[in-house]
C-alpha cells in the first residue's frame, strides 16, 4: 500500500471518530452522570490499530482531541487536558494489550479503561481525590460494559472489512 | 478439557476471594456502642468507637465505666439519700474524717477556687441550696437576709485536708456541696479507666460536660453541637472536640428554681447565697474535667473582666464563650465554633 | 488493499477472569468510597477551594463567581435539591446533571473547575449535644 493510501484511510477514520464524538454530544444520556459516555469515536481509533498499526492509532485518537477543542472551544482549557491524557492513557493501554496479546474485545475495554483512569487522575489531581474515588467504581464498571460492547461492535466490523477487502 | 480446568481455577481463586473480602468487611466494620444511663442527676452517655469484632469487649467496658462513675457520684454527694464520704463528712463536720482519695482530690483542687474568685465559688454551699429546695416546696421566695445567713460564717479556706492521712476537716458551721465539681471529677476518673482497659476512641457526655477521648477514625476531632439557650432543638453552633479536651455549659436555662413564674438559676454566688444571672450560659473548652466543671460555674458568677483573670492565674488552656442576656456572644479569640446559619446571635 | 490479518479475535478465559477481577476491585471501593444518607448542606469548591457552604433546606439561589469575580454558573436550591440552571461552559454537561439530594452526590463542572457535592447531614455527623 502506497503511503497517500495510509494518509487517506487515517483521515477518514479520523474524520469517523469525531463525527462520532459529536453524536455522543447531541444524544441524551441515560447515565448517572452525563459525564460518562459510550464512546463510539473509539471505534475508529479500533480499527485503525487493527487495520494500520499502532502509531496511526495514536494519531487518531489525539488528532480527534485536538480537532474537537479547536471546533468547540476549549483548545488549551482544562479540559482540554483532561481528554487529552486520557487519550494518551488510552493509546498506552492498547499498547499494553498488544503486548499481552488480548482480543479484540479486551483491547476494547482496556483502552476504554485507561481512557478513564486517565481522566480519573487527572480529576483527582485538580479537584481534590475523594470526589474521583467516589466515581472510581462506576469509571471500572462503566470501561468493562461499555468497553466490551464497542469492543464487539469493532470485532464485527473487522471481519465485515476483512472479508470486503 | 481446558475450559473446565480454567473454570476450576476461576472458582478456587474467586470464591475465598469473595468470602475474605465479606469477612474483612465484618470484621473491620467500624461501629460506635453506646450506653445511657441517668446518674449524677443528669443523662450520661458514654460512646465507645471500635471495630464490629469487640462489640461485647466495648459493652462490658461501657458497663464497667459507668461503675466508675457511679461510684464517685456516692463518695461526692451530700444529699440525705447517700450514704458516702460527702454525706458523712457533712455529718461528722468540726472534727477530721477519714475520706477516700476522690474526695481529697475534688476538694484539694475546687477549694482553692474560693480565693481565686473572690468568693464566688463556693464549696460550702450545701445549706444555700437545701434553702432554696425547701423554699421552691412551700413556694417563698429566700430573702437576701435569708440567703445570707446560710452562708454561714466560715468558707472553704477553713477546710483542713490532711493528705497524707486522708482526712478532712470542715468547720461546723459549713457543710460542703459538691454539686459543680463531682460530674466534672467523674469524666476524668471514667476516662482514666478508659484508657486502662486499653480504649483510646470514646466520647462521655454528662450533660453539660463533653469529654473526647482520640477521635473516629475518619476526622480528628468530635463534632459537637452547642444547644440553643432559647430553644433546645436548636444549636448555636459545633465545636471541634479534640483528643483530651473537655468543653462544658453552664446557663441558667435548663435548671432553674420558679417562684410565681420567675426562674431563678441553679448557680448561687458563693457571696450572697443568691442566684446570679449575668449571662445565659457560659461554655468553657479545657483539657480536664473537673477544671471544665468549676470554671464554667466559676465564670457564671463573675464578670467577663474578673474571668479573664481568674483565666490568667490558673495553669490550664482554657476558652471560653459567652451568651449574654441581650443575646450577644461573646468569645476569647481560641475558641473555634462554626456558627449555624439560622441562629439569631450577634457575634463580638 | 492488504489488511494484516487479526488473529485473536474472541475473548478467551484468561482475559475474562481480568473482567471479573476488575469488577471486584469496583465492587470493593464502592464499599470503601461510598457516602450515603440525605443531605443537609452543599459545599461548592472551585480548584479545591472552598468558596461556601449552603443550607439545602432554605430555597435560594446561588451564582458560582471565580475569584475574579466573573460570574461561572447560577446554581439553584429547591425542595431540598441543588442544580446548575446556566453555566458559560461548552459542554454544559452540569446543567443535564440536574437535580442531586444525597450525600456524596456530586455535580461536577470541569471547564469551570466547579464540584457541587452533598455533604453528610448535621445530624448525623454530630457526635454529642452539649446542654
Amino acid at each position: 500500500m502506497i503511503k497517500s493510501k495510509y494518509v487517506v484511510v487515517i483521515g477518514a477514520l479520523l474524520a469517523l471518530s469525531m463525527i462520532f464524538g459529536y453524536i455522543e454530544m447531541l444524544l441524551p444520556s441515560f447515565l448517572p452522570n452525563p459525564a460518562f459516555k459510550i464512546g463510539f469515536s473509539q471505534i475508529p481509533i479500533l480499527l485503525t490499530f487493527y487495520l494500520i498499526n499502532l502509531k496511526s492509532s495514536a494519531t487518531v485518537s489525539i488528532g480527534k482531541v485536538l480537532l474537537m477543542s479547536l471546533l468547540f472551544g476549549y483548545f488549551l482549557n482544562y479540559l482540554f487536558f483532561v481528554n487529552i491524557i486520557g487519550a494518551i492513557f488510552s493509546i498506552f493501554f492498547i499498547w499494553l494489550s498488544k503486548q499481552l496479546k488480548f482480543s479484540v474485545p479486551m483491547t476494547s475495554l482496556m483502552s476504554s479503561l485507561g481512557h478513564n483512569l486517565g481522566q480519573f487522575i487527572v480529576i483527582g489531581y485538580t479537584l481534590g481525590w475523594s470526589i474521583a474515588l467516589f466515581y472510581l467504581p462506576l469509571i471500572i464498571v462503566f470501561s468493562i460494559i461499555f468497553g466490551l460492547i464497542i469492543g464487539f461492535i469493532s470485532k464485527i466490523l473487522l471481519i465485515k472489512i476483512e472479508k470486503r477487502f | 478439557m481446558l475450559i473446565v480446568n480454567v473454570k476450576k481455577i476461576t472458582f478456587i481463586i474467586l470464591i475465598p476471594l469473595i468470602i475474605l473480602t465479606l469477612l474483612y468487611f465484618y470484621i473491620n466494620h467500624n461501629i460506635t456502642v453506646s450506653q445511657t444511663q441517668f446518674l449524677m442527676n443528669t443523662t450520661i452517655e458514654i460512646k465507645l468507637y471500635g471495630k464490629n469484632i469487640d462489640k461485647q469487649k466495648l459493652e462490658k467496658i461501657i458497663n464497667n465505666t459507668f461503675d466508675v462513675i457511679k461510684e464517685v457520684e456516692d463518695n461526692s454527694t451530700s444529699y440525705n439519700e447517700y450514704t458516702g464520704n460527702a454525706a458523712s463528712l457533712n455529718k461528722n463536720r468540726g472534727s477530721y474524717y477519714q475520706v477516700n482519695q476522690e474526695l481529697i482530690d475534688q476538694l484539694s483542687i475546687s477549694a482553692p477556687f474560693y480565693n481565686l474568685t473572690g468568693g464566688e465559688f463556693n464549696i460550702g454551699l450545701f445549706r444555700t441550696v437545701n434553702l432554696w429546695r425547701d423554699s421552691v416546696t412551700t413556694n417563698t421566695l429566700p430573702t437576701k437576709e435569708q440567703a445570707l445567713n446560710s452562708l454561714g460564717a466560715s468558707t472553704p479556706n477553713d477546710i483542713f485536708i490532711d493528705v497524707f492521712n486522708s482526712r478532712i476537716k470542715i468547720p461546723p458551721d459549713m457543710e460542703i456541696d459538691l454539686g459543680a465539681v463531682s460530674k466534672g471529677y467523674s469524666l476524668d476518673e471514667a476516662v482514666k479507666f478508659l484508657k486502662h482497659s486499653g480504649i483510646n476512641k470514646a466520647l462521655i457526655n454528662a450533660g453539660g460536660n463533653i469529654l473526647a477521648l482520640g477521635s473516629p477514625d475518619d476526622r480528628d476531632y468530635y463534632t459537637i453541637a452547642v444547644q440553643d439557650p432559647h430553644n433546645i432543638s436548636r444549636m448555636i453552633g459545633t465545636v471541634k472536640l479534640k483528643d483530651n479536651q473537655v468543653i462544658a455549659t453552664s446557663g441558667s436555662y435548663n435548671r432553674y428554681y420558679e417562684f410565681d413564674g420567675k426562674k431563678y438559676s441553679h448557680i448561687f454566688s458563693g457571696t450572697s447565697g443568691y442566684p446570679t444571672d449575668l449571662y445565659k450560659s457560659v461554655t468553657v473548652l479545657t483539657n480536664k474535667g473537673i477544671i471544665s466543671d468549676i470554671l464554667s460555674t466559676s465564670l457564671f458568677l463573675l464578670s467577663i473582666e474578673d474571668g479573664e483573670k481568674l483565666i490568667s492565674k490558673i495553669n490550664y488552656p482554657v476558652e471560653v464563650l459567652y451568651v449574654t442576656n441581650d443575646d450577644k456572644i461573646i468569645k476569647s479569640e481560641g475558641f473555634e465554633i462554626e456558627f449555624s446559619q439560622d441562629n439569631q446571635y450577634k457575634s463580638e | 488493499m492488504n489488511f494484516p490479518k487479526i488473529t485473536n479475535i474472541r475473548v478467551n478465559k484468561k482475559e475474562l477472569l481480568i473482567v471479573v477481577i476488575l469488577t471486584m476491585i469496583a465492587l470493593i471501593s464502592f464499599f470503601l468510597f461510598r457516602i450515603s444518607g440525605q443531605g443537609a448542606m452543599v459545599e461548592i469548591k472551585i480548584a479545591q477551594k472552598l468558596i461556601g457552604t449552603y443550607d439545602l433546606s432554605i430555597d435560594q439561589e446561588v451564582p458560582i463567581l471565580d475569584d475574579k469575580g466573573n460570574l461561572l454558573m447560577i446554581s439553584v436550591i429547591k425542595d431540598g435539591m441543588i442544580k446548575v440552571v446556566s453555566s458559560n461552559c461548552p459542554d454544559k454537561i452540569c446543567i443535564d446533571e440536574g437535580s442531586i439530594n444525597l450525600a456524596g452526590q456530586t455535580i461536577v463542572c470541569l471547564p469551570n473547575k466547579v464540584v457541587i457535592k452533598i455533604i453528610g447531614n448535621n445530624d448525623e455527623t454530630i457526635d454529642g449535644v452539649l446542654q
